[in-house]
């Protein structure tokens, strides 16, 4: 048998609100650590290589996924990256209409994984697949290691 | 028709109040112990089965999702089983369904839990586990159900805190032995009497410490299993239960969850008389009295009677009963699922006789570990033998 | 293997390690907001909190008096009843004095906080809330207790209408 009693008139059901406010403080990782010091010191991705299938990944990473392997080689990244997918977004968290961004997916050539983030004004006109890119950095003084170390990707 | 489980190796890393590794790396450093336990590598792992408690602690949304290439899960069939702090005695339950149910002849069991991230003390994620209109508002901690369920337990069978303190003392001088424990350390009955009460009854010293940390172990079938050592440890019966949430409306001087569950463990392994028949126990402890509660509801001590065992030094390692000889969460400290996980850990390396200096007295063969959780509503039971 | 096992991983990061920033921690802040829906049983136990008044749900199965009300029975699994008018005391079935906040800081006065079996409701049938009018040392388990309501105009239909509960003259 179903519950009979129901609330017909709709004003007559409740309803309570709160939050669950949670602050965070996460550590970055012994690979996301090594990753973060290259970028904020050196402006550079640092990418790990694995012994056994030679695969590199970026960000770096502590294991590889496939081996399952400690990976204890790492290099930055010199090259230009190339844009592999991007997308225009002009609503914001919320769903309201905000400021217009075009992100995109920046991968690097012989390298798994990749970066997301902004292109600049100036390259999102020409956004196409496969242009090269490269980060424009803040000054080092202003840099703390977060990819907000990155204001924007911008073309080579 | 189900099959024989056996465990064939167990890994665990460093637990501490913080930890560089995330949880993803966590997951890695457990799981690959486990792996070279067993002697095995990644591709002879057919399933993976994952456990954390609240995503809440971790600060990461699908958290299972997350971590799950930590735990060699990529591109194979991997679940997260969750029942809150019960999540590490029941991840070897998942994959025990995996393995006895034929599907796979071999699974990875991962418990992992980074505590850490959250500011200012992982204490604020259990807020939202009270009921959200009629136990929130009063400014709840997850403390009170402690303090309270505590309190009736002792008044139900007039037992005192100087008796409970005893599991403190007990459990923090066994973790002086374990590699990775956080807390262990030689105190005294007053110590715990004497620490700042932060919701009496409970003090400060009656409470595990947060943590960081991941746990492993490597299932396999009967066939599998004796294939790849001589020495496996077979997880003869498993049970699980849970209460209602409306805790308040319930007797908390005895956990019957913890009782049905082991009830259901027991019948599986064939244990009639478990006090007669269980060698060695790991039940959880995030607080001193509640390895007392636990052990009244696995059946190895009678309703009220677990102090008096205590204070006998029956649970001593060298005792009849030897209970949580691994320094439990109270010394080695209480990354959640990963918590439940080390108990396992423990009982497979007691029952292979390979737990070192921890290693009990009495020749083990059969152990029970149990883990509890939730809105203080559920009791997770494996019992192992070898 | 435990006793073969020489080097357990993991790396620690200290107390002090933090306070000196030594690592590249990241830092975020996370408020959802939320609007529970209340539910059939607990939209009328809050209009009924409102006015003053506790209200419980019955079985007519098993005969129990529930509350928190339900609309349904979780034992006998079927809808309950009726409603059923509920007293306002009860007996302090157990409690704490907790000297720590939702966040674990450390309080300057303790709160008292108690498990209520309410009268008019099956026996254990207890509700969460805070204790007030006593002192700690003289909160015993089975003490009479009574609910101290806000001022009808102060309620919003909350559990806290009800400040807390205080002794019972004998
Ligand atoms: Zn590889
Ligand atoms: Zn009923």
């Amino acid at each position: 048998m179903p519950i009979l009693e129901k609330i017909s008139q709709p004003s007559m059901a409740r309803h309570w609100t709160d939050s669950i406010p949670l602050e965070f403080h996460y550590t970055a990782g012994v690979a996301g650590e090594k990753f973060r010091r290259e970028l904020r010191d050196n402006g550079r991705f640092l990418v790990s290589k694995c012994a056994k299938c030679k695969n590199s990944y970026v960000p770096a990473r502590m294991f590889c996924p496939s081996c399952f392997i400690e990976m204890k080689e790492t290099r930055a990244i010199d090259e230009p990256g190339y844009v592999y997918s991007y997308t225009t977004v002009n609503r914001n968290r919320a769903g309201e209409p905000g400021e217009t961004v075009t992100l995109a997916l920046v991968k690097f050539e012989g390298v798994e994984g990749g970066i997301i983030h902004r292109l600049d004004d100036k390259t999102i006109d020409k956004a196409a697949f496969g242009i090269k890119v490269v980060p424009i950095l803040k000054d080092r003084t202003e840099r703390t290691g977060a990819l907000s170390d990155i204001i924007s990707f911008k073309q080579a | 028709m189900k099959r024989r489980v056996a465990i064939i190796g167990a890994g665990i890393t460093l637990f501490r109040r913080r930890m560089l590794e995330s949880p993803k790396e966590l997951s890695f450093e457990a799981s690959r112990m486990a792996l070279d336990a067993a002697g095995l590598t990644l591709k002879d792992i057919q399933s993976v089965v994952s456990g954390s408690a609240p995503d809440a602690f971790d600060g990461v949304h699908m958290k299972g999702e997350y971590y799950l290439d930590g735990m060699g899960a990529i591109g194979k069939p991997h679940q997260r089983v969750y029942v809150g702090g019960g999540t590490g005695v029941f991840t070897p339950i998942g994959g025990w369904w995996n393995v006895a149910s034929g599907m796979y002849d071999t699974c990875l069991c991962v418990a992992e839990e980074k505590m850490s991230p959250l500011h200012p003390h992982p204490q604020y994620a259990f807020w939202s586990i009270f009921d959200q209109i009629l136990e929130r508002p009063l400014g709840t901690t997850l403390l009170w159900i402690f303090s309270l369920e505590m309190r009736r337990y002792m008044h139900k069978y007039g037992i005192k805190e100087e008796e409970i303190a005893e599991v403190a003392v007990k459990n923090k001088g066994n973790a002086i032995d374990h590699p990775c424990a956080q807390l262990g350390a030689k105190i005294t009955v007053d110590d715990v009497m004497n620490s700042e009460p932060i919701c009496s009854p409970v003090k400060r010293l009656d409470v595990s410490p947060p943590s960081d940390g991941a746990a492993a172990v490597v299932l396999a079938s009967e066939r599998v299993a004796k294939k790849l050592t001589d020495e496996p440890v077979w997880l003869d019966g498993v049970g699980w239960t849970l209460d209602t949430t409306h805790w308040t409306n319930r007797d908390l001087a005895y956990p019957e969850y913890v009782e049905k569950a082991a009830k259901m463990a027991y019948k599986m392994a064939g244990i009639k008389n478990p006090r007669k028949e269980i060698d060695i126990a790991e039940p959880y402890d995030p607080f001193d009295y509640k390895e007392l509660h636990h052990l009244e509801g696995l059946q190895l001590a009678g309703k009220g009677e677990a102090p008096k065992m205590t204070v006998d030094g029956v649970t001593q390692r060298d005792g009849d009963l030897p209970v949580c000889p691994s320094g439990g969460l109270l010394g080695v400290g209480n990354p959640i699922a990963a918590a439940g996980m080390m108990k396992i850990c423990e009982l497979f390396w007691q029952l292979r006789g390979e737990a070192g200096k921890r290693q009990v007295k009495k020749d083990a063969r059969t152990g029970v570990a149990q883990a509890w959780g939730d809105l203080m509503q559920v009791g997770t039971v494996t019992v192992m033998r070898r | 293997m435990s006793q073969k096992i020489t080097n357990y991983p993991g790396h620690e990061i200290t107390h002090e390690d933090q306070k000196e920033r030594r690592y590249l921690d990241i830092e975020y802040k996370f408020v959802p907001r939320y609007s529970w829906a209340a539910g059939v049983a607990i939209s009328r136990f809050l209009d009924e909190l409102k006015e003053g008044r506790i209200i419980a749900r019955k079985c007519n199965q098993c005969e129990r008096i529930l509350v928190p009300p339900r609309m349904y029975c979780e034992q006998c699994y079927r809808p309950t009843d009726q409603w059923v008018q509920i007293k306002d005391t009860g007996t302090v079935n157990t409690f704490s004095i907790s000297h720590v906040g939702t966040d674990a800081r450390r309080l300057k006065t303790p709160i008292l906080v108690a498990v209520v079996d309410l009268d008019g409701a099956s026996p254990g049938m207890g509700i969460l809330h805070n204790l007030g009018e006593v002192e700690p040392s003289n909160i015993r388990i089975g003490m009479k207790v009574q609910a101290v309501w806000k001022q009808p105009s102060e309620r919003q239909g909350a559990i806290t209408d009800i400040r807390y509960f205080k002794p019972l003259e004998a």
